[in-house]
């Protein structure tokens, strides 16, 4: 079952920092990379016990992956998908486990690609490699935040 | 709960000074740096210059041999500042814009002649370049000293395709623009696989770039003729 603690909140803003981290490294590869920051948004959504938090992580986010002088529609996509993953955990599923996790991030992956490329792009090869990327991130990352938790609680 | 309401006050002090840009910004930089720092900054640097000398050089025998007189090209030189950063489209973002009378539609040029992609966006600083990796970037194109004809798909790996199969395309031939928006003879890159296509009808050709993206930091925009005032 669901079960959010206080000792989330520690375990979710280590989780930002390193990410942010993986984020700056993976932005310097060429090809084809897994998308750090919409992990992110997606795994924190299963650590942020309180709406209002989840959506300063979400400003936080999507001030930090700002790389454009203009204002982009990926900001907004970005926060979209955090909002349906936040979603998601607490209305559908109720629970934190590795299924759940790849399903948020298959939502919020195609969300994104959706926004902001429409709906043929979903349906392509480097949507499934990325995917496979984000999933293998988003494991590392929630196994991550237990084990965080765990040492917080 | 008082760790909760520190934790909280925390999170929205560093939001408020990331959102204020300067420290993601300075972070940013020291990340960067740091990156730039552990993967060896001066070999690449020296290397992309090299990259540079070398595909200059390239692309003058390749204008040399295409057109009879020396095209006279405006440069305007800038700096990049930012990458796209995610894996749906492949655009970088350069310190020129509408002061410096860049339009859409301008070249931009990776050395004097060695195209890389195409402005698309305009602010009064700053640009929007969109390059030939990008899956919705295409140009007609010709291929090696025989000419022959093709359309340049970018992507991940950019490719010439449309080529007639009786034509002679083969390794290392030199693929450089021919659309009217650009000046003519710009190399783009060289053929490293050639191929028949999906329907068996055409051939592909796989070009490979003079530089490596990521490592780009300086940049020359051309005005597209259609723009130039004549």
């Amino acid at each position: 079952m669901l079960h959010f603690k206080l000792t989330s909140f520690p375990a979710a803003l280590l989780l930002f920092l390193i990410s942010v981290a993986l984020w700056c490294f993976f932005w310097q590869l060429q090809g084809l990379k897994p998308n750090v920051l919409l992990v992110l948004v997606v795994v924190l959504a299963f650590f942020v016990p309180v709406p209002v938090i989840y959506a300063l992580f979400l400003v936080l986010v999507v001030a930090w992956v700002r790389y454009s002088p203009f204002l982009e529609i990926e900001y907004g996509a970005l926060a979209l998908a955090g909002v349906v993953s936040f979603v998601i955990i607490r209305l559908i599923f109720f629970r934190r486990t590795v299924p759940v996790l790849l399903i948020c991030i298959l939502a919020g992956q195609t969300l994104f690609w959706i926004t902001v490329l429409g709906v043929s792009a979903a349906a392509s090869i480097p949507f499934v490699v990325e995917f496979l990327y984000n999933s293998a991130v988003g494991i590392a990352l929630f196994s991550l935040g237990i084990w965080l938790e765990k040492k917080f609680s | 709960m008082r760790r909760l309401i520190v934790a909280l006050i925390i999170v929205c002090g560093v939001a408020a000074l990331v959102a204020y840009g300067e420290v993601g910004q300075r972070l940013g930089f020291v990340m960067r740096d740091l990156t730039r720092l552990a993967s060896l900054s001066a070999l690449v640097d020296e290397n992309t210059a090299l990259k540079k000398e070398n595909a200059t050089l390239r692309a003058q025998l390749v204008a040399g041999a295409q057109t009879q007189s020396e095209q006279r090209i405006a440069l305007t030189a800038a700096k990049v500042f930012s990458l796209y950063p995610f894996n749906i489209k492949s655009t970088l973002y350069i310190t020129a814009g509408a002061a410096q009378n860049v339009e859409i539609g301008d070249g931009v040029l990776f050395s004097p002649r060695v195209f890389m992609g195409k402005v698309v966006r305009v602010s009064r600083t700053t640009s929007e370049v969109i390059t030939v990796f990008d899956p919705s970037f295409s140009l007609p194109v010709r291929v090696g000293a025989e000419e022959v004809d093709g359309l340049l798909e970018g992507g991940l790996s950019p490719r010439v395709t449309l080529i007639d199969k009786n034509k002679p395309v083969k390794t290392n031939d030199a693929v450089y623009t021919t659309h009217p928006s650009l000046a003519y003879g710009l190399l783009v890159g060289t053929v490293s696989l050639v191929h028949d296509d999906a329907s068996g009808a055409f051939i592909e050709a796989e070009v490979a770039v003079p530089y490596v993206l990521a490592d780009v930091r300086d940049v020359l925009v051309t005005p597209s003729p259609a723009n130039a005032a004549f």
